[in-house]
């Protein structure tokens, strides 16, 4: 016999080799990857799905229309363009980003999809007050620009601006009372019949488009730098799907929002995606005609884990080509449940060699746990404890019938069938699924659990039989709690390495030669005597 | 602290036991030299050693009738499976005429059930895991008189733990009503600790509690001399050369007039031994291994495991 100290240390070395396999892989994947560590539903996580359609004239197709980028608040995860005749080319406009679809002489309907998947994140807005702003940085001084040819009317708007904003020097102050003049000042029509952009000042009536338009002059002309900013309503009701567009002033050195279609002010609407800014339209085209678009908005339910990955394969990243989440999508479905027989296989070891509860042999708990799945744990119960009592039933018969053990455990099976068909018609007809269910409990591992069950009532009596079963439904039970939490699940998927770190358990676990918790129960005398004396 | 207190006492647990001694003395390949009961019996005359005589065995269904008239001859016998675990599966005939066998509860079967039982065995019935499986015919050991009034029906046994060929603890196993005859403890027989030096039984093991009266006869089960202490104490150290396990418990039986015959080995003997023994095992074995023992004769070994079980006697000796 070996030194029983020195396989001990053996032991120990490499159950601790196993479970450092993991520890460095994790901390490898967190510190350096940044892989995170919990699947947690991501919070505003939106898909936009933009469909264009035309009708194509023989003729050589370009449509243009822009993309939506990483912004304040936002950020692109994921983007799909779908064309069956058309080559797409990505391209830069000053701070815009747009797509270009080319196809050559396309005939009849055409279809293009665009899809993108964006997390917006709530958008501070810290206001600074000090305001006298002499220098903008470059690139923003082409804000201060207005056209050349309206130099005629500009005269006609300074000399109004000179009433509205005085003599004052802050630049929010100024485009707060150009923003009140037109939500308060001027009236909402739908239609304007003076159309010149100094209309409203002298109507005092204006269409929301020439508002927004006038707010973005009169800023400028104030010398505070303005544009316009479009971008999508980001919401699974709005029937009416159109780009919507407001302005950006440059404040305190930052672009500010003013909206005065939704009279917002130094605020964002929320749950917005920015598209692009300028004036020019969100889609153009040439030899088409006939071409509409619309876009479906929906909330994404997507974890971290599943985000990680998915920007992964946008890189091209080889920690994803080497992840689970690279299978193809059923095949995820059974590692998730695969990678959980592990798991069991330790919580059933804890349950027989530490707490000493008998079960049907070894990885019946297990399988057990896995068909509860299927049936959920009310159900499997109920199931599993048929199963027990057609066990017993059956042998007390069968004892008289003197059968052989497999023609015996066949006419088991078949009861067992005959039971699982009556029962899904009564819970068709009574419209109880559950039971349903019940129809999916693997009769592999039923079988299985009635032949170990037979086994041990005639190796060790009906008590034993009973104690049996019910170690195997505790520890099936716990099996089945540990196994269907989520973010265990999770987990071991986005780890799978952790499985390193099991068998470093189990190796522990197999040189356990400490007393099962139940064998103080059983040598109980024992310790009454050692109490007494 | 209670949780120290096995520990002290030196009380062997199921993983101790598995992971200290089963994985190291004994080697999985002979296994089924102890668990067919065939091949056991053969290992146990090749020694010299009694067994219940084996009148026939039967391998295939076409054998039943044939066999079963040439076993005809003996008025009493015993049908058991070899590979049966248990005791399950053991049917004793005390007495048969023409067409009708007397089983020992009295009941009448007919030539016909008693084929069909056989046949029973031959598939697998009481075979670990259903298996195919032989059916033994053997002699019905005849209870010896010492036993006669304490044990309820059927056959007590002796059940010897043997380490590395050293008797180290031992008890009487007494069918109860509730163990239907069998001398297996789990299923309700008594278990009584036998002190090693001279084969004197102390208190009982009943579904792990102490006893001191059989609970079906009520009589005394203390201080009872077993006959043919040291030939059963020399079979079960022979016992480790037989089967190759350094960790076996040995079961005996005690006939009226041949004296003690293997009955079968157990390659997992259980534990409850040291309750009935109110003793642990984890002392003993420790001191087995810390002699040489591959070098001593059987006396010897006898004599050690005698000395380490009860030392005060030892020194009074010498």
């Amino acid at each position: 016999m070996k030194d029983p100290i020195k396989r001990k240390k053996g032991t120990l070395l490499i159950a601790s080799f196993f479970v450092m396999l993991f520890v460095g892989s994790f901390i490898y994947k967190v510190l350096f990857l940044d892989h995170p560590i919990l699947s947690r539903p991501v919070e505003n996580l939106w898909t936009i799905e933009l469909k264009i359609l035309f009708q194509g004239m023989s003729r050589d197709v370009i449509v243009r229309h822009y993309l939506p980028s990483d912004d304040v608040g936002q950020m692109v995860l994921e983007e799909n363009f779908v064309s069956r005749n058309l080559d797409f080319f990505i391209g830069k406009e000053d701070l815009n980003t747009f797509v270009r679809w080319q196809g050559n002489r396309l005939k009849g309907e055409v279809q293009l999809f665009y899809r993108v998947t964006a997390q917006i994140r709530p958008r501070v807005l810290s206001l600074s007050t000090e305001g006298l702003e002499r220098k903008y940085p470059p690139g923003v001084n082409q804000y201060l620009l207005t056209k050349p040819e309206m130099e005629s009317i500009n005269v006609e708007i300074q000399e109004f601006l000179k009433g509205l904003v005085g003599d004052k020097e802050n630049s929010l102050e100024k485009i707060r009372a150009i923003y009140d003049f037109l939500t308060e000042g001027v009236k909402t029509v739908l239609f304007s019949k003076d159309t010149s952009l100094t209309g409203p000042i002298r109507t005092k009536k204006a269409t929301i488009a020439e508002k927004k338009k006038l707010l973005i002059y009169l800023s400028r002309v104030a010398g505070v730098p303005a544009r316009a900013v479009h971008g999508i309503l980001l919401s699974q009701e709005m029937k009416e799907k159109k780009i919507l567009s407001w302005a950006e002033v440059f404040i305190g050195g930052k672009w500010v929002p003013v909206d005065v279609e939704n009279g917002l002010f130094a605020q964002l609407p929320e749950n917005v995606l920015i598209l692009y800014r300028g004036d020019r339209p969100f889609i153009t085209f040439s030899g088409v005609k006939g071409l509409e678009y619309r876009y479906a908005v929906k909330q994404e339910k997507q974890w971290t884990f599943s985000l990680f990955y998915g920007r992964a394969t946008r890189v091209g990243s080889k920690l994803y080509e080497w992840s689970l989440f690279s299978l193809p999508v059923e095949t995820q479905q059974v590692f998730r449940v695969i990678l959980m027989i592990p798991l069991g296989g330790l919580i059933v070891s804890i349950f027989r060699n530490i707490i000493g509860i008998n079960t049907f042999g070894t990885f019946m708990p297990v399988l057990i746990a896995i068909a509860f799945r299927n049936t959920k744990l009310g159900w499997g119960l109920v199931l599993f404890s048929v199963v027990i009592a057609l066990g017993l039933v059956s042998r007390w018969f069968m004892d008289r019938l003197r059968l052989l053990l497999v023609p015996r455990l066949s006419v088991i099976v078949t009861v067992l069938v005959i039971i699982l068909a009556v029962g899904s018609l009564i819970g068709h007809y009574m419209g109880i699924y559950r039971i349903l269910a019940v129809a999916l409990f693997p009769m592999v591992i039923m079988t299985m659990t009635i032949e170990r069950l037979s086994i041990i009532l005639m190796e060790r009596g009906g008590r034993e039989a009973i104690t049996v079963s019910l170690g195997t439904l505790l520890v099936s039970t716990f099996g089945y709690l540990a196994m269907s939490i989520a973010s265990i699940q999770d987990f071991f998927f986005a780890f799978p390495e952790v499985l390193f770190a099991l068998i470093g358990l189990q190796i522990l676990l197999g040189r356990y030669t400490g007393y099962r918790l139940m064998e103080y129960f059983r040598f109980y005398s024992f310790v009454k005597d050692d109490k007494k004396g | 602290m209670w949780f120290n207190t096995l520990r002290k006492l030196g009380i062997l647990g199921i993983n101790q036991r598995n992971a200290d001694y089963l994985l190291l003395v004994n080697p999985r390949k002979y296994y089924p030299l102890v668990d067919d009961k065939l091949l056991s019996k053969r290992l146990a005359t090749q020694k010299g050693i009694k067994v219940p005589e084996l009148y026939g065995m039967i391998e295939y269904h076409h054998q039943i009738r044939d066999v079963l008239k040439r076993v005809a001859i003996h008025d009493q016998f015993v049908v058991k499976p070899s590979m049966g675990s248990g005791g399950e599966g053991i049917l004793v005939i005390v007495g048969h005429e023409e067409d009708r066998f007397e089983k020992a509860s009295g009941e009448t079967i007919s030539s016909e059930d008693l084929m069909h039982y056989v046949s029973g065995i031959l598939s697998g019935l009481y075979s670990l895991g259903g298996q195919d499986d032989k059916a033994l015919i053997e002699y019905k050991v005849e209870v010896a008189p010492i036993f006669e009034k304490i044990a309820y029906q059927g056959v007590p046994d002796v059940r010897v733990i043997v380490y590395k060929g050293v008797p180290v603890m031992s008890m009487v196993r007494l069918p109860t009503r509730e163990s239907d005859g069998k001398a297996n403890l789990h299923q309700g027989a008594v278990g009584v600790g036998v002190e090693l030096s001279e084969g004197i039984t102390l208190l009982g093991v009943h579904h792990d509690r102490v006893i001191r009266r059989h609970p079906d006869t009520n009589q005394p089960i203390e201080g009872i001399r077993i006959p043919y202490w040291e030939e059963i104490l020399e079979i079960a150290a022979l016992s480790h050369e037989m089967t190759g396990l350094g960790y076996v418990g040995v079961d005996v039986v005690i006939n009226r007039e041949k004296g003690p015959m293997i009955l079968e080995f157990n390659a997992r003997p259980g534990l409850s031994i040291q309750i009935a023994n109110q003793r642990g095992l984890f002392p003993r074995l420790n001191a087995v291994d810390g002699v040489r023992v591959e070098g001593l004769t059987t006396v010897e070994k006898i004599h050690l495991g005698q000395h380490i079980s009860h030392p005060q006697t030892k020194s009074a000796n010498s």
